[in-house]
C-alpha cells in the first residue's frame, strides 16, 4: 500500500487525507495539535451559563481578564473568548514579524476552523478564471465536502453569485432581526437589485440543522462564539476523529515540523521535526503533503530550502480578504426584545455586482443577539452608562455587515525567513493594492443605501477596517498554474520543484475571491487527492 | 470586609459605586473579588506613566453615582482610554457576566418609538449638559494637576 505523509489538521490537511484514504492511500498525518478543551456544561445556554454556572465571569471573561476589551485596546466588536484561546496562541518554537499584515496563525487540532463561522461559497467560474481550473473541476468536490461535513442554506437570489451543489441540508430557522431583513429584502428587492446592484439571501453555513452521528442540530443555545457545545458548526477535528477509525490512517499529535531534508535526488526524503517533549526526529517520507495553512507551508519549505542552499528564502503573492465591519440599527426592530439563546452567527448575506465579476463584493449579515456588551457599548460616543442604556434599548435591532473585498497575487506581498543565531523567523510584507480606499470607499456608499432600503441606519463613525490579516484567508504564495517556475505548482498540487512534494492548502490558489475561502480550501485538497493520489 | 486592607476596601466601595452608577444595583460578593482581583494583578492602570489627573477624576468620581457621570461624560471626550473608563468598563464587564446583574445589562423592557425617541433625547440632552458641567469643575481641576510634578500621561 502506498504512503502519503501530512502535515497539518485543518480543513486542507483532513479533507485531503479522507480523499486519500477512499482511494487506497495510507495516511500519516503529522500535527502540533493543541487540544480543545471541553465544552463547559454543554446543557446550558448563554444565558443559562451566566445564570447558573458560579464561575461564569471567567468563562467569559477569563480567569486572567483577557476577555476584557478595556479602552483604547486592539480589540473589536466580537473580543475571542479567552477559553479558545488555544486556536491562536503561537507556537514557542516560531517567532512572526509583520509589516502591513497581522498574522494569525493555528496549532490547535482542526486549525483556524476551530473558529471560522462555517460560511461556505463556493467559487465561480469568474472568480476562478486566473486558477487553472474551473468550476467544473471543483464541483464534484464541493458536493463530497457538503456530504461529509454538513451545510444548511437555501438557493435564493444569491445563487447569482453562489454556485449550488449538492447536498444542501435546510436552512435554520431565521430569528426575528433576519426575517424582518428578509421580508423587507423581498419588499424592497426591485430596487435594491436594478438600481444598487445589490441581493440578498439566505447565508450558506456548515452548520447542522438535523443531528448526524455524535454532532447534534444546532438547538439555539447562543453559544456559537463560545464554541458550540452540540458541535453543530462544523471543525476539521470532526472529520479527523472519524478518520482515526479508520486503520489505514495514522495521527501524530505533539509534533513541530521543523522542515524536510531533501535526498541525493534532490527530492524531499524526510521530515525533521521535534516532538512536544523535545526530542527531535527524522521522519522517512515517500510522498508529502504541506497542508497546514498559507503561513505555516511557507515556513516549512523555506526553512527546507535555507537548509539545503540559500537559493529561496522568500515566497511572494500573498494574499488575503479585506474586511470591513460596518454597524447597523434596524429602526423596525427597535420596539423587540433581545432574544440571546439564538443561533449567533450570521443568517444572511448580501452580494454586490461589480463590472468585473472577480471584484464582487460579498457580505456576512450578522443580527446582534449573544454577545458581551461592554465591546460594544464602549465604543458608543457617550458616557458609558448612556451607552449601556443605548445599547441594551437597541440590542435587538443591532446588526452587523462583514463585507469581504477580493484580493490579487502581487510579487511584493511576500513571506521570507529570516535566520538569526541558528533561530529562524518568519517575516511577513504586505501593501494593500492601489486603488482599495475607493473600491472600499464605492461599495460602503452602496451598502449604506442598500441598508436606508431594508430599513436600517448605519451610526456614523462606527465603520470598522479591519487590519489586513485580520479575516485569516491567506493564501497565494505557491500557486497552482498550467505551466510556471519552480515556486508554483501543477493544477494537482504537485510542487514543481520536488516532485514527491504536493501543496494542498490556500498556498495554491491564484486568485482571492471575495468570498470565505474555507469550502474551497476542503473542495481543492479533496480534488488534489482525486487527482494525483 | 473586616478582612480586606484599607486599600481594597476603598477599592470594594468604588466598585459599588461603579455598579450602581452603570447599573443601580449593588455588586455581589463575587463581583467585588473579581473587581479586587483585577486591580492586583495591575491591569487596570493604563500603560504608560500615571496622569494625576486620571487619579483626580477616580477620587470625585467615586463620590457617588451622579459625580460618576460627570467624570464618565469628561472622561468620555478627554480621557477615553484614561484611568476611569477602564475601571468602568471593567466594571461593565463584571456586571454582565455576573448571575446577579447580567439580566439588568442585557435586557431592557421594549419602549414605544416615541417614548424611545424621547428618552434618546432626554439622555442626549443630560450628556451635553453633565459636558459642560464637567468643563466648569473639571478643566481647573486638569490645570492644577497640571502645576503639580507631572509624572507623564498626557492626554
Amino acid at each position: 500500500m502506498k504512503s502519503v505523509t501530512v502535515v497539518g489538521s485543518g480543513a486542507s490537511a483532513v479533507h485531503f487525507a479522507q480523499t486519500a484514504l477512499e482511494r487506497g492511500w495510507r495516511v500519516t498525518l503529522l500535527d502540533f495539535g493543541r487540544a480543545r478543551p471541553r465544552h463547559l456544561r454543554p446543557e446550558l445556554s448563554f444565558e443559562g451559563l451566566k445564570e447558573h454556572h458560579p464561575r461564569s465571569s471567567e468563562y467569559f471573561l477569563g480567569h486572567d481578564f483577557q476577555g476584557v476589551l478595556f479602552p483604547g485596546a486592539k480589540g473589536e466588536y466580537y473580543g475571542f473568548p479567552p477559553h479558545r484561546d488555544y486556536v491562536f496562541a503561537p507556537h514557542p518554537l516560531l517567532s512572526t514579524r509583520a509589516a502591513g499584515l497581522d498574522p494569525l496563525m493555528s496549532y490547535a487540532r482542526g486549525g483556524l476552523a476551530e473558529a471560522w463561522t462555517g460560511a461556505v461559497f463556493p467559487f465561480s467560474d469568474a472568480e476562478l478564471r486566473d486558477w487553472p481550473i474551473s468550476h467544473a473541476d471543483l464541483a464534484p468536490h464541493y458536493d463530497l465536502v457538503a456530504k461529509r461535513i454538513g451545510i444548511a442554506g437555501a438557493l435564493d437570489d444569491l445563487e447569482r453569485f453562489v454556485p449550488s451543489h449538492a447536498h444542501l441540508d435546510e436552512p435554520l430557522e431565521l430569528d426575528l432581526h433576519s426575517q424582518r431583513l428578509s421580508d423587507r429584502y423581498t419588499s424592497a428587492r426591485a430596487q435594491l437589485n436594478q438600481t444598487l446592484g445589490v441581493f440578498v439571501g439566505r447565508t450558506r453555513a456548515a452548520v447542522l440543522t438535523k443531528d448526524r452521528g455524535e454532532r447534534k442540530a444546532c438547538d439555539f443555545k447562543g453559544r456559537c462564539l463560545w464554541g458550540c457545545p452540540n458541535d453543530s458548526i462544523y471543525s476539521p477535528l470532526y472529520t479527523l476523529q472519524e478518520l482515526e477509525r479508520n486503520p489505514d490512517f495514522r495521527y501524530v499529535p505533539g509534533v513541530f515540523v521543523r522542515h524536510f531534508e531533501l535526498d541525493d535526488g534532490g527530492q524531499a526524503g524526510a521530515l525533521a521535526v521535534e516532538h512536544t517533549t523535545g526530542v527531535r526526529e527524522r521522519i522517512p517520507i515517500e510522498r508529502l503533503v504541506l497542508a497546514a495553512g498559507t503561513l505555516a507551508s511557507a515556513r516549512i519549505l523555506l526553512e527546507s530550502m535555507g537548509r539545503a542552499s540559500d537559493s529561496k528564502n522568500q515566497l511572494g503573492g500573498l494574499m488575503d480578504n479585506r474586511q470591513v465591519l460596518v454597524p447597523f440599527v434596524n429602526w423596525s426592530m427597535l420596539r423587540e426584545r433581545a432574544v440571546l439563546d439564538s443561533y449567533q452567527y450570521h443568517q444572511l448575506a448580501l452580494g454586490m455586482t461589480s463590472d468585473d465579476p472577480r471584484e464582487y463584493v460579498h457580505g456576512l449579515i450578522t443580527t446582534l443577539k449573544s454577545a458581551l456588551i461592554h465591546p460594544i457599548a464602549q465604543q458608543v460616543p457617550f458616557d458609558l452608562r448612556t451607552a449601556l442604556d443605548l445599547t441594551r434599548s437597541s440590542h435587538a435591532a443591532l446588526g452587523l455587515v462583514n463585507l469581504n473585498f477580493h484580493d490579487t497575487r502581487r510579487v511584493a506581498n511576500r513571506v521570507e525567513l529570516e535566520r538569526e543565531g541558528g533561530k529562524s523567523r518568519l517575516v511577513l510584507h504586505y501593501a494593500a493594492e492601489a486603488g482599495e480606499v475607493g473600491r472600499i470607499q464605492v461599495a460602503l456608499k452602496r451598502l449604506k443605501s442598500a441598508l436606508r432600503l431594508l430599513g436600517c441606519f448605519v451610526p456614523p463613525g462606527m465603520t470598522h477596517v479591519r487590519p489586513m490579516g485580520a479575516s485569516v484567508h491567506y493564501a497565494g504564495t505557491l500557486p497552482m498554474a498550467s505551466e510556471g517556475g519552480a515556486w508554483t505548482t501543477t493544477p494537482g498540487g504537485q510542487s514543481r520543484a520536488f516532485k514527491n512534494l504536493w501543496i494542498a492548502d490556500g498556498s495554491t490558489f491564484a486568485f482571492l475571491p471575495a468570498k470565505n475561502l474555507t469550502f474551497t480550501l476542503m473542495a481543492n485538497a479533496s480534488r488534489i487527492a482525486a487527482t494525483d493520489f | 470586609m473586616a478582612e480586606l486592607s484599607l486599600q481594597a476596601q476603598e477599592l470594594a466601595r468604588e466598585c459599588g459605586t461603579w455598579c450602581r452608577y452603570l447599573a443601580g444595583l449593588e455588586p455581589s460578593p463575587a463581583l467585588v473579588e473579581r473587581f479586587l482581583d483585577a486591580h492586583a494583578r495591575g491591569i487596570v492602570e493604563p500603560e504608560g506613566s500615571e496622569c494625576r489627573f486620571d487619579r483626580a477624576l477616580v477620587r470625585i468620581a467615586r463620590r457617588g453615582t451622579f459625580l460618576a457621570q460627570m467624570c464618565d461624560v469628561h472622561s468620555r471626550i478627554f480621557r477615553p482610554a484614561g484611568l476611569l473608563r477602564r475601571k468602568l468598563v471593567l466594571a461593565l464587564a463584571l456586571l454582565e457576566t455576573d448571575a446577579k446583574s447580567h439580566a439588568r445589562v442585557d435586557q431592557v423592557e421594549p419602549r414605544s418609538k416615541l417614548r424611545l425617541t424621547l428618552v434618546v433625547a432626554a439622555w442626549i440632552a443630560r450628556f451635553a449638559l453633565l459636558a459642560l458641567l464637567g468643563l466648569l469643575i473639571l478643566v481647573p481641576v486638569r490645570a492644577f494637576c497640571a502645576l503639580g510634578p507631572e509624572r507623564g500621561g498626557g492626554a
